[in-house]
């Protein structure tokens, strides 16, 4: 029982993982946001626990793919922020990954349906 | 007030340690990287010990950076020596990577070795070409008696074309299979 729910917890882990560029991305589609305002989005809108140690160096990634910029911002807070900001680039590989995932996730639905459903099969 | 000295002693000491731990990587982007965090840091106001405890130790950071660099670069770049990097440590972490290593070592000497030939042809032409010494067929400089030279002239114009073609066809393949391995891990660190 145990080794089960580890192997669970490791399968869980590698999802989030690979699915972690597409929500850096997604999470900088409605405005620019910081570094810690999108840790918090993360957590907030998708319940994904993102590591700074993580996060930094996959948008370092991103910037120098062209599909983020940052700039120092005054946002009324008295001290600037630095914030990050999807490019056109950065946008159109965001609305690709997007498509990918939902037709990914549909045809797995589908697949699992039958063990999320009511009853056990005969 | 001290624990505000303590803090920003704090900060510059760990990004003073990052940006040893970063070395070769551009002025530049170093400084992009430091500000960064030196943002991330400063905007945890009270808790810095702990945002610095959650980012790791630098040497840890700075490795996720260079395997995150490595990623965006090599699979675009056509420049071999940070292939042949990023291709190296894939080759430290599994028996896939070892084989795209040995593709690309293998793939590069050959390029290497038709190029030569071409160019010293003219200049050895009894010693240098594609010898026939059954069972085993060298492309080099050959002293070997009995063995059977087969391309003659031929070896400075199939050197021209073929050591381009090689190196061109070696480089797409790794970038490849390195695009293949970041779709694969890409956000894997």
């Amino acid at each position: 029982m145990y080794l089960s729910m580890e192997h669970t917890k490791q399968w869980d882990a590698q999802l989030r993982k690979g699915s972690l560029e597409l929500a850096i991305l997604a999470s900088l589609w409605a405005r620019p946001l910081y570094g810690l305002e999108m840790l918090r989005t993360l957590r907030e809108r998708g319940g994904m626990e993102v590591a700074e140690g993580t996060l930094y160096p996959i948008l370092n990634r991103l910037r120098l793919d062209g599909l983020v910029t940052s700039e120092w911002q005054d946002a009324g807070t008295g001290h600037p922020r630095k914030y990050y900001t999807l490019t056109g680039p950065g946008r159109s590989r965001t609305r690709e990954l997007a498509a990918a995932w939902g037709a990914f996730s549909a045809q797995m639905n589908g697949i699992v349906s039958v063990v999320n459903g009511k009853g056990d099969p005969q | 007030m001290t624990t505000q000295v303590d803090a920003r002693a704090q900060i510059e000491r760990y990004l003073l340690r990052l940006r040893g731990a970063l070395g070769n990587v551009s002025a530049e982007e170093k400084a992009e990287i430091l500000s960064d965090l030196r943002n991330h840091l400063e905007e945890s106001a009270g808790a810095v010990a702990a945002a610095i405890a959650a980012l790791g130790s630098p040497e840890e950071l700075a490795a996720s950076y260079h395997r995150e660099r490595l990623l965006a670069r090599a699979s675009t770049t056509p420049e071999p020596s940070l292939l042949l990097r990023a291709t190296f440590q894939w080759a430290l972490t599994g028996l896939r990577g070892v084989l795209a290593f040995l593709v690309l070592l293998f793939g590069y000497s050959f390029s290497a070795g038709f190029l030569i030939c071409g160019l010293l042809k003219p200049f050895m032409p009894n010693q240098v070409g594609m010898w026939l010494h059954p069972p085993a067929i060298t492309l080099g400089v050959v002293s070997e008696p009995g063995a059977h030279e087969l391309l003659g002239w031929w070896m400075i114009p199939i050197g021209f074309t073929v050591g381009p073609l090689l190196l061109i066809g070696t480089t797409r393949l790794i970038q490849l299979l390195l695009r293949r391995r970041a779709a694969r891990h890409v956000a894997m660190l």
